[in-house]
Parts: structure tokens; C-alpha cells; sequence
């Protein structure tokens, strides 16, 4: 099931996306910590019922890493019980294997903008077969939403991933608290393009789940709705032109050299969801009527801090009015 | 500069783009928009002595297309004083006509992300014969400032400028208040690289200007900083795989719907602005390469930060609250006794 007209739906995501809302939203997350988590994720899935979708642009050269797994038993404890660790190919008609898969890219979407660096394993849904990306980490410069948290703030201060006048590659990513770093330089001016394994790379995206750690009490996978024809194949990058100088990030999973360098040379566009909203799709077919339905939606309202903004400012005239109050009653009395 | 020296800087202008920063400094930052330009200008120069460098950063898949202007007096008049139209060509092999470029990008600076139209008049400095990019309107999704209309932005309201699986460029742009309106598409499968005119891409933004609706007597020309490798080679795509499907950008002057040539650059491409650098300095490519390796031999750069603007809002709720307190208190033990 092919999408013909690709153009409102892609304009649709831009749109979504507002710099001033997202500016908005780091501000005010940071106050979050005067808040006890349970009432800012309330807040949080209050504004998301009123704007459900998240537009979420991946921008281009998205990088994509897959390491051999060389300790399936502990892949196989992250896991939340509803998933299964399975093999998948990784480009289409290659042979099957257990993977962890690395995703680099820079993003920018209704709720934040920057650098992420997310790791996968690959597994089957219990309940529904399809095969389910399973995020077991994510490292990013900007706001990272996860069902445990809510929204988490960036976990580091250092994340370049960016290209030269040249085709070359930089990523330097280190997580602050660990230490845990990947840094690598390479070239994708050699790639090729090749089609990708399209049950991991279609349907694997409509069923996305975390690790037991992240996922808190929520083991129900979520999807993302985007045009099959955004996956549809990548550059395969020669392995001798990437040159990993350091990677940290799971030492004992898998081995420490990926077996595949993948990269998308054009932005890619997804819907999200909201924080708090959860879209269930069944499969591909569904997600292109559901893909056609958003398309043809108008006036779709933006994640907004309104609400968030509204709260703020009355908090702080009802301070104002206090301290006038006060005030006033202090004279009298004096 | 070397290959080295390249991946050293473009990684060290990279370090001064902060997504947390940028996102409080655009929040905060918005709120110097309604002191007068004054204490903005004055602001604007004590903080570039305090933080010397920007990063600024343009994303892939950069936009130009240039167009031939049709009524030279009018363009002329758009232009500052000193200046006078330029003949210029974007590729190396192309014929110099007097030109309007219009460019159309994605960014992540030190201060603000997001989209930006520019439209520019190609000039020459008349007193040092240096060509110059004279920004005359601009529509962004983000925050701004410019000489004649200090702290502003959020201009464009649809601003998209981005790609699809087909190796198609999208740009679709509407100025929010209801002026200005630019609408494109172009096969990124067409182009082919070329080499660029050095003069117009290397000398051309070693001097920036405003002029036309953002002409101001307290602009002074500006020089970007780069490795002029940046600007050696973009892709050229053929006119009749570029669509411009509505442009009333500068239509008075151009044929607003015919290019004459598109070039699109398809990586990133890392600028910095040195906030505290004097007019004139900036001249040759050997300027460039000189304050490139100051700026990579400069430790401990202060960059802008977000904190330097949430310190005192802190402060200031802090002391709030305890002026607060120690009135309850005082009420209290008033009341009390």
C-alpha cells in the first residue's frame, strides 16, 4: 500500500513543530523539580489530551549502527515480559541475527530539539507478533520523554553529531553521569543505497517499547505514524570508513565494532505521540489510513505550554497580591 | 587550513551551540524586545565584550536561488549608503549579472534555532571595492535581531524548509502578519556539484549588511568567519527541476518565479561571528584563516549560557520569597503579642 502524495503530510509534522513552544517547555520543565513527579505528569498528559500529536522530524544523515549481541541472556533480561528477543535482518534479504542497534541523530520535534543517541534491541511483541524496537537507552542534549519520567532532563552536556563541506561525520556523545561515550569519525560519501528489512524497519516502528527500567508500569508499545517510503532504504556505508575511536556504551552486550553502518541521507517525518498518549497501530495497512486520515486533518493544533504559561503567570500575580495584602495589613497594623 | 584544523573547528563551533541554552535564552531573551533599542544596542555591547563568539550553524541542504534585477534604480535605492550594485554570478562559470539572492535554511545558533527566508541584494562597498550579501527582508520561526528592529523574530508562520524520502527540497514560507510569501520545490536528485564564485561566496560574507525595509544608520557591516572550504563547491540543480511556486519577495524588482540559477549546499555548514571584532578586519581569505586559529587557539571560551539570564529571575523570586516571609513573620509575631 503505496502513499502517492507524501507533501501535506510532511507539512503537516514542520507545522507541528513550533521553536517558541519548544523554548517555552525547557523553561518551564525546569521547574519541575519544585513539582512532585506524579502532579507534572498529570499537567503533562492534561496539555497532551488537548494536542495528542507530536510532529517529530529526524534530520537528515541520520546515522544508524547495529552490533552483534554477544550476551543474549542478559539482552534477553532487559526485556519487559510481554517481548521477546528475536534476530532480524537489517537490510533486505540478508540473513537474520540478534542486534544492538544504535540511532544518532539530530531532531527537532513539538516538545524538543537536539542530539539523541538511542539504542535498541530488537524483539517480537508476545501479543501481537510484530517485530518491536526496544529502547534500552537514550542519551540526548535536550529533553528525553519516557514513561517512567514523564520528561527527563538532557543527561549530557556534550552531543555533536554534525557533517563537514566534505561528507564527513562527527559524533561525540558522552553521558555525564557514567562517562559512557561514542565517539567516531567517518565518511558517508561512499554509501550506497540498498533497501532495508522492511518488517523491522516498517512495522518495528509502529510497535516501540522500552526496557523494564525505562518503561516504569507501562509495557504497552507505542507507534509512530510516517510514509513506509521513508524507511524504504538507506545508504549502506562501507565499515572501513567509519573509524570508532571509543565506544563505552554496553561493553558487556555486544561487541564493540558495529557489523553495519546505515545512513539516511534525507529528513524523515514522523507523528508522535504526546507525553502521556499512547496510538496503537495493527499493521502497515493501518498505518497508512492512519497516515491518510492525519494528512488530510486541518487546523491540528501544536503541543502548547498555554496551559503550563497560564498556571505560571497566575502563581505569580497571586504572589503579587499576597505580598500587597500583606503589606497593606502590616501599615494598618503598624 | 588543513583537514585537521577543519574537524577541530567545526567540532569547537559545535561546542558553542547548546540546545538547553538556546532554549532559555530564547525564552528569556524575548523579553528584550519591549526595552527601547537603546538599552538594547547597549546590552548587545557589553555582552559581546563578556562572550566574543557565536556558533552559527547551518543545517543541510541550504537553499539559494539568485535573480537577475530587472529595475536597477529601485535595487539601488534598497542598498545602504557606500554601496552600489554588484555584478556576481553564484557558480564560478556563470555570466555576472546585478542579482537578488533568495536563501532559504535550517540553523542551530548559540541564541536561536529554526528557519530562516533571507533575501539579499549583492552590492559593493564603493570605499573598498569588497563585495557584499545586503540583507533587505527575512521571515523566520524564531527568535531574531537586526539593526532596525532590535530583539524580534517569530516573523513566518508557515517557515518550512526540510527534505522527503524522494530526495525532494521543500521550502513554503508565509510572513505572519501577512507580508511576504515563498513556496519551492527542487530534485536534490538533479544536482550536481560545481565550483562556486569564489568572490561572491568568500569575499561576499566577509561583509554583511542590512538594507531596503531594514535599513538603520546604527548598522555596521558584519564578517562572518569560516573555512573557505565551505564555499569551494554546492550543488547546482537545473532550473527546470526547481519549481518556485509563489515568491512576492522583491517582486518589484525581479521576475519573482524565474531564477537564474539554484545552488543547494548539501552538508552542514559551521560559521562563528566574533561579537567583539572591528569593522575592517576581516578583508582576504587570510583574515579568515587567521582569526579561524585564534578562535581554535582561545581556552576556556565563555559561551552564551542561559544561566547568565536565569540568575537573576532566580535571584529575584528568591528574594520575593523571603521579603514574603519576612513579612508573615512579622505579621505574625505583631498579631501575636
Amino acid at each position: 500500500m503505496a502513499i502517492l502524495e507524501d507533501e501535506a503530510f510532511i507539512k503537516l509534522v514542520e507545522n507541528l513543530i513550533d521553536p517558541a513552544e519548544v523554548c517555552d517547555l525547557y523553561f518551564f520543565q525546569r521547574f519541575k523539580a519544585f513539582l512532585p513527579k506524579s502532579s507534572f505528569k498529570k499537567m503533562l498528559a492534561k496539555t497532551s489530551r488537548k494536542t495528542p500529536y507530536m510532529g517529530f522530524v529526524i534530520e537528515p544523515y541520520s546515522l544508524f549502527m547495529f552490533f552483534r549481541l554477544k550476551d543474549v541472556e542478559k539482552a534477553r533480561a532487559l526485556l519487559p515480559d510481554r517481548y521477546e528477543l528475536t534476530k532480524s535482518a537489517v537490510f533486505a534479504g540478508e540473513e537474520a541475527d540478534h542486534y544492538l542497534g544504535m540511532g544518532i541523530f539530530n531532531t527537532k520535534a513539538s516538545t524538543f530539539w537536539g542530539t539523541r543517541l538511542e539504542s535498541y534491541l530488537i524483539a517480537k511483541d508476545r501479543e501481537t507478533g510484530l517485530v518491536s524496537w526496544i529502547f534500552i537507552d537514550i542519551i540526548s542534549d535536550t529533553l528525553i520523554a519516557l514513561p517512567s519520567e514523564g520528561v527527563a532532563d538532557r543527561n549530557t552536556k556534550r552531543a555533536i553529531y554534525t557533517t563537514s563541506s566534505k561528507g564527513d561525520v562527527f559524533l561525540d556523545i558522552k553521558e555525564d553521569r557514567s562517562g559512557r561515550r561514542l565517539h567516531l569519525r567517518g565518511n558517508i560519501s561512499r554509501g550506497v543505497r540498498r533497501g532495508l528489512d522492511r518488517p523491522l524497519w516498517v512495522l518495528g516502528n509502529t510497535s516501540i517499547a522500552h526496557s523494564r527500567e525505562l518503561a516504569g508500569n507501562n509495557e504497552d508499545p507505542f507507534a509512530v505514524i510516517f510514509d513506509p517510503a521513508e524507511v524504504e532504504a538507506a545508504m549502506d556505508i562501507p565499515l572501513d570508513d567509519i573509524n570508532l575511536r571509543e565506544n563505552s556504551l554496553f561493553p558487556a552486550l555486544a561487541e564493540s565494532e558495529p557489523c553495519k553502518v546505515l545512513c539516511f541521507p534525507y529528513a524523515q517525518h514522523y507523528i508522535a505521540d504526546s507525553p502521556g498518549c499512547r496510538t496503537s497501530i495493527k499493521n502497515e495497512r493501518d498505518m497508512v489510513e492512519n497516515y491518510q486520515r492525519l494528512a488530510k486533518l486541518e487546523g491540528v493544533k501544536t503541543f502548547s505550554t498555554h496551559g503550563i504559561k497560564r498556571m505560571f503567570l497566575s502563581s505569580i500575580i497571586l504572589s503579587i497580591l499576597i505580598s500587597m495584602v500583606l503589606l497593606i495589613l502590616l501599615v494598618l497594623r503598624w | 587550513m588543513t583537514k585537521e584544523e577543519n574537524r577541530v573547528y567545526i567540532k569547537k563551533s559545535e561546542s558553542l551551540v547548546k540546545p538547553r541554552d538556546i532554549t532559555a535564552i530564547s525564552f528569556l531573551g524575548d523579553f528584550n524586545r519591549y526595552l527601547p533599542k537603546k538599552v538594547q544596542r547597549s546590552m548587545l555591547r557589553k555582552g559581546s565584550g563578556k562572550v566574543p563568539y557565536m556558533g552559527f550553524i547551518v543545517e543541510p541542504y541550504c537553499f539559494f536561488a539568485s535573480f537577475r534585477i530587472q529595475d536597477r534604480a529601485a535595487a539601488q535605492a534598497m542598498l545602504p549608503d557606500g554601496y552600489e550594485l554588484a555584478d556576481a554570478s553564484i557558480f564560478r562559470n556563470g555570466g555576472k549579472n546585478p542579482l537578488v539572492i533568495i536563501s532559504a535554511f535550517s540553523t542551530r545558533t548559540s541564541a536561536f534555532m529554526g528557519m530562516r527566508l533571507e533575501c539579499y541584494i549583492i552590492g559593493r562597498n564603493k570605499e573598498t571595492g569588497s563585495m557584499s550579501w545586503i540583507i533587505v527582508d527575512y521571515k523566520t520561526n524564531t527568535s531574531s535581531h537586526d539593526p532596525k528592529n532590535g530583539f524580534c523574530g517569530y516573523t513566518g508562520d508557515p517557515a518550512i524548509h526540510t527534505t522527503t524520502p524522494y530526495g525532494e527540497l521543500l521550502v513554503d514560507v508565509k510572513g505572519s502578519a501577512g507580508g511576504g510569501e515563498f513556496a519551492a520545490r527542487a530534485d536534490l536528485n538533479a544536482g550536481a556539484m560545481e565550483e562556486l564564485d569564489e568572490e561572491l561566496w568568500v569575499e561576499g560574507n566577509m561583509s554583511v549588511d542590512y538594507g531596503g525595509a531594514l535599513k538603520d544608520e546604527s548598522s555596521v557591516p558584519f564578517s562572518l568567519i569560516f573555512d573557505p572550504v565551505l564555499m569551494e563547491k554546492a550543488m547546482r540543480i537545473p532550473l527546470n527541476r526547481v519549481e518556485i511556486e509563489a515568491n512576492t519577495f522583491l517582486n518589484t524588482i525581479i521576475d519573482p518565479k524565474r531564477p537564474e540559477s539554484v545552488a543547494v549546499f548539501p552538508y552542514s555548514q559551521h560559521f562563528i561571528i566574533r561579537q567583539d571584532l572591528q569593522e575592517g578586519r576581516i578583508v582576504r581569505k587570510e583574515d579568515l584563516f587567521r582569526e579561524i586559529r585564534t578562535f581554535l587557539d582561545r581556552e576556556g571560551l565563555k559561551i552564551m549560557t542561559g544561566d547568565d539570564l536565569k540568575r537573576p529571575l532566580f535571584r529575584g523570586m528568591v528574594i520575593s520569597f523571603v521579603v514574603n516571609l519576612g513579612i508573615i513573620i512579622f505579621l505574625l509575631v505583631k498579631l501575636l503579642s
